[in-house]
């Protein structure tokens, strides 16, 4: 064997072992969830350490968030009592929006607090956002509050109406957040506004679909209509039978009285 | 038309040494053979051995038992090697050698032999012309002839008095349609589906050589009759219902397009054709050249044609309505010694814009691959008397579009171009065996093949603000089909026969692409995208034929057809009919077929006249059909039942020599009876009378064809309009100025009638006068 056939010999052993080294999982750790999340603000209070997270940007519309609560330089609170108000300063007014409080314990997943807001209107010189978090250590019964300014870049996933029943109400579309063509699980969320810092989630209404696509001339068919699941969320399934621009009417009924009919439009890849 | 047979028997010796007799029936016979008994495990063995040499094969002895001669033509006397020895009461057939020479054990019956070949007269000759020694048999060449076609509606149809041999004055496909019982679908001045007795599509088997290609288009633009020439066919061979299980079994029947192969030990041969068609301004221009000693043979035949747009008769152009198409076949064939052949087939075909006036849409491209490859043994055992093996593929690409169309005026997904694409892969392996013993033979047949499937359409808003859309038609099919029959038939007497078959179909069929089964399944969520399916299939028939004067037979079937991969798994499929766009169903069960048919036949002395007639009843459960299922969409379902009830007639009268006169006359009567309306494209009731005359070197030729009004229509299922009666009448003409030059005229539709054939979808209508000439040069 002559020395550039032993050399050959060699690289194609290394190459080997790279490769095998390579596809062997050294790290058995698994990676930490929160890392996926977005870091809105973190702010420190009278030796209380806040972080809020979101899963996405914000934008108009559903929004997650949560929340890490540290009592000095490392001991995570357990549990807290965490109350979001979202406000939207206009300037002459503000107004706030729907939003479901994180619980008290620290969720599995994520080990941090969860909430959601519903953002219904982008920043912008319409005004800005933020979010109002009051925190309680029930331990110590410490109170705080701080505020976080958001940024709302624009969407069309909210709508705002007045119904034939002269109430206004949000509906929002939570999912799917990425319509694929086939079937795809359907949540949206209904909320009253009671007053302008007042929205209360609806359940006892009906929201009937029709996926719907505008230059073709046709729907598509056996499409669930969204049922109420308690807490303004209302699920089903719509059904897409190819890419392009769809648009979802939504009806909202009383009984069997049409309340309003409203819709989302979407482009599917 | 006339037979005019011209047989004579010249007392010198001929050697008839080599025997291709795929078939025999004395069972004596056995006892000259060294083959062990083929069996199911050598039968599986020789699919691995292909590529090896002939099984052992031995001569038939000459003598008293023996009908042993040597075909030639009778202008050139050149032996001519592939013409068919037929025994129609057990419809065995056997075809000469390479050096003409043939040997048939002699029939254990009163039978008559019936010799024919392409291009070439029939020539009907008694067992007792053999008197134990080779005869020379001269078969009279037919003008121009390039194809012929045989109809099975009837176990005893060689004994039949109809002439399907085509006059040689026609296309194929016009020839065909001219048959009673099969009708032509027209989309377009190209590419025509045949239907039988009403029935296409999925149910009517087209098969090219015996092998199945699936056509690409969704929108069925590309029916399997468009990849083959007409020019290179041989024979096709019709089976009207479930007569035959040989080809498939389909409640309509199959259609096998039958091409014709190069012959052994001819030299370097060779044809020119070249022809022109006034209306369209078609042009046709074919090459055929091969070379062959006594154990290899080469061919290939190329074929160009150039159609502009037509004129309808009454003076409409119609756009759109031209094509270019281009088709190669090579052939390259090799002969053992011991009986063994091999055979390698290629066929091309490349079509470009060709223009579909009844449809949205346009063919931009359809390209097609076949390829086979055959290795035959006959004889191969002391039962055995032909074992074929033919492994194949098939590939077809199909693309189509609306590009050259104004979009923005029509009614259908106005304001969009849609173009699509689709191809299918089919792979098998295809076996055949025949087994005689005493007065039973048996058929067996077995095709295995593997289907793939995919079609796609893209639509583009005129409007650029718009998203374009894309869906998926057909999400990667995938049928492992397979099918196995076997045919007996049993000589009980000279004139009693009886036929039993049996056959089974199987199917494994899934979606693998995972959105189209999401799709599939918002659609039909209680059924399964993936799923097996089988489906088994009799018959039975008893035959009576005295002698060649009359004969009858009655035939009983049942069959179940699966559901084709369009109906089981179709998305988005646009129907012109109704302007419905389909969607398939995965849970389709078989469609129940349960027919009869009855024929009989009479011959007049010296087959002066002749006339038969066939009634059949085919009622089928299950039957599949389209359901509307909204403004715009419409999906496959299973109707409780449906009937197809009808009958053909035809007969001939040869006056004198030279002139003869034939007619025809069929209809079918068809009903949706869960929904009580007829049945969708039923063609109406058509009558033909031909009359053709032969002066010396030119043959002169008329046909009237003449088709009732239709006004049984499908409203419910699909919304058709009636169509009107209409009559058209052709006249042709061949002159043989020399043996080797031939040239060829005539007047298609000489009174230019306006008419649309029913089967015909959007009203499309057929051409009107059209002039034509052609010239074929043989070397």
């Amino acid at each position: 064997m002559n020395t550039l056939q032993s050399h050959i010999i060699l690289i194609i052993i290394f190459a080997f072992s790279g490769l095998l080294i390579s596809g062997c999982d050294l790290n058995t750790n698994n990676p930490d969830p929160v890392d996926d999340l977005f870091e809105l603000a973190t702010s420190t209070i009278d030796n209380y350490t806040v972080t809020v997270y979101t899963t996405d940007p914000v934008s108009v519309g559903y929004n997650l968030l949560y929340f890490d609560v540290k009592r000095g330089a490392n001991d995570r609170l357990s549990s807290a009592e965490i109350t979001v108000t979202p406000l939207m300063d206009m300037g002459a007014h503000s107004h706030s929006s729907p939003v479901w409080q994180p619980g008290s314990e620290r969720d599995a997943f994520y080990q941090l607090f969860g909430g959601a807001f519903i953002a219904t209107m982008p920043s912008g010189d319409m005004g800005t956002w933020q979010l109002i978090i009051d925190v309680t250590d029930p331990q110590t019964g410490t109170s705080f509050s701080l505020p976080v300014d958001v940024t709302v870049a624009q969407s069309t996933r909210v709508k705002v109406f007045t119904a034939s029943n002269e109430q206004r109400y949000i509906l929002t579309w939570i999912q799917p957040a990425e319509p694929k063509v086939g079937s795809n699980n359907l949540t949206v969320t209904l909320h009253r506004r009671e007053s302008m810092m007042s929205f209360p989630a609806v359940d006892d209404l009906t929201i009937e679909i029709r996926p719907w696509m505008e230059s073709m001339g046709h729907g598509s068919s056996n499409n669930e209509h969204p049922a109420s699941t308690g807490s303004g969320f209302y699920q089903g399934r719509v059904n897409f039978n190819m890419s392009g621009d769809w648009r979802v009417y939504v009806t909202l009924k009383e009984g069997t009285e049409n309340l309003h009919e409203t819709w989302f439009d979407l482009m599917l890849n | 038309m006339p037979l005019n047979i011209h047989a004579t028997q010249q007392p010198q010796s001929h050697e008839t040494l080599y025997v291709s007799t795929p078939y025999h029936f004395n069972p004596d016979i056995r006892e000259n053979r060294e083959n062990p008994v083929m069996t199911l495990t050598s039968l599986l063995s020789l699919l691995m051995l292909l590529w090896t040499g002939p099984l052992p094969n031995g001569p038939l002895p000459n003598g008293p038992d023996t009908l042993s001669g040597t075909i030639y033509d009778a202008e050139t006397l050149r032996p001519l090697h592939g013409a068919h020895i037929m025994v129609p009461n057990l419809q065995y057939t056997t075809s000469s050698g390479a050096d003409g020479s043939f040997a048939l054990v002699r029939p254990d019956c009163p039978c008559r032999i019936l010799i024919t070949m392409t291009g070439y007269k029939t020539l009907e000759m008694d067992p007792a012309q053999f008197t134990g020694t080779p005869v020379a048999v001269y078969l009279e060449p037919r003008a121009g002839l390039l194809s012929e076609v045989v109809i099975r509606s009837a176990p005893v149809p060689d004994a039949s008095p109809r002439s399907y041999t085509n006059s040689s004055l026609e296309s194929t496909e016009q020839f065909m349609q001219r048959l009673n019982g099969l009708s032509m679908i027209k989309r377009a001045n190209y590419a025509w589906e045949p239907s039988l007795r009403g029935m296409s599509d999925s149910r009517v088997n087209v098969l090219i050589d015996g092998v199945t290609m699936v056509s690409a288009c969704v929108d069925r633009m590309d029916p399997v009759t468009s990849y083959v020439e007409t020019e290179n066919l041989e024979k096709v061979d019709v089976s009207m219902g479930n007569i035959s299980f040989e080809n498939g079994n389909r409640p309509g029947g199959s259609v096998n397009l039958i091409t014709a192969r190069p012959g052994f030990d001819a030299g370097f041969y060779g044809e020119v054709d070249a022809g022109y068609q006034h209306n369209g301004n078609v042009q046709k221009y074919r090459v055929m050249s091969g070379y062959s000693n006594q154990r290899n043979a080469l061919q290939a035949a190329f074929t160009l044609r150039d159609a502009g747009n037509f004129t309808a008769g009454g003076g409409e152009r119609l756009g759109l309505s031209g094509y270019t198409k281009m088709n190669l076949k090579v052939d390259a064939g090799r002969d053992f010694a011991g009986g063994s052949r091999r055979w390698f087939t290629w066929i091309g075909d490349l079509a470009l814009d060709a223009g579909y006036p009844a449809l949205i849409m346009d063919t931009d491209k359809a390209r097609s691959h076949l390829i086979s490859y055959e290795h035959e043994w006959r004889n191969p055992g002391s039962l055995i008397s032909l074992l074929r093996v033919k492994p194949y593929h098939t590939r077809i690409d199909h693309w189509m579009s609306d590009y050259n169309r104004d979009v923005t005026t029509r009614d259908v997904m106005p304001g969009m171009y849609m173009p699509m694409s689709g191809k299918t892969r089919t792979t098998g392996i295809r076996l055949e065996s025949t087994l005689i013993s005493g007065r039973h033979l048996v058929r067996a047949t077995m095709n295995l093949h593997r289907l793939n499937a995919f079609a796609d359409m893209l639509m583009e808003p005129v409007d650029e603000q718009v998203s374009p859309m894309y869906l998926i038609n057909i999400g990667d099919a995938v049928l492992n089909n397979a099918y196995v029959s076997a045919d007996h038939s049993w000589l009980m007497s000279p004139a009693w026969s009886l036929n039993t078959g049996l056959a089974l179909d199987l199917s494994g069929r899934s979606l693998n692409d995972p959105v189209a089964a999401d799709l599939l399944s918002i659609e039909f969520p209680d059924a399964s995208t993936g799923r097996f399916i089988a489906a088994a299939n009799w018959k039975a028939g008893l035959q009576y034929q005295s002698d060649e004067a009359w004969g009858i037979s009655l035939n009983l079937s049942g069959g179940s057809r699966l559901p084709s991969h369009i109906e089981s798994y179709g998305y988005y499929i646009y129907n012109p009919l109704d302007d419905l766009f389909y969607f398939g169903n995965p849970g389709l069960k078989n469609e129940q077929s349960t027919q009869v048919n009855l024929s009989g036949f009479l011959n007049g002395d010296d087959r002066l006249y002749g006339i038969e007639a066939s009634l059949f009843v085919n009622h089928i459960r299950n039957y599949i059909g389209g359901r509307a299922t909204g403004d715009l969409f419409a999906a496959y379902t299973n109707y409780d039942a449906a009937l197809y009830a009808g009958g053909e007639a035809a007969g001939y009268l040869n006056p004198w020599p030279s002139f003869g006169l034939t007619f025809g006359l069929a209809g079918v009567y068809a009903q949706n009876l869960h929904l009580d309306e007829p049945l969708p494209m039923i063609p109406p009731l058509e009558a033909h009378f031909g009359l053709e005359w032969r002066v010396g070197s030119l043959t002169l030729a008329a046909q009237v064809r003449h088709a009732a009004v239709q006004r049984r229509i499908a409203s419910a299922t699909t919304l058709e309009t009636p169509s009107e009666a209409f009559t058209v009448i052709d006249v042709r003409g061949t002159w043989n100025l020399r043996p080797d030059i031939q040239l060829r005229a005539g007047i298609e539709n000489i009174a230019d009638t306006r008419y649309t054939e029913h089967t015909s979808p959007g009203n499309f209508p057929s051409p009107g006068r059209n002039a034509q000439a052609q010239i074929l040069i043989r070397f």
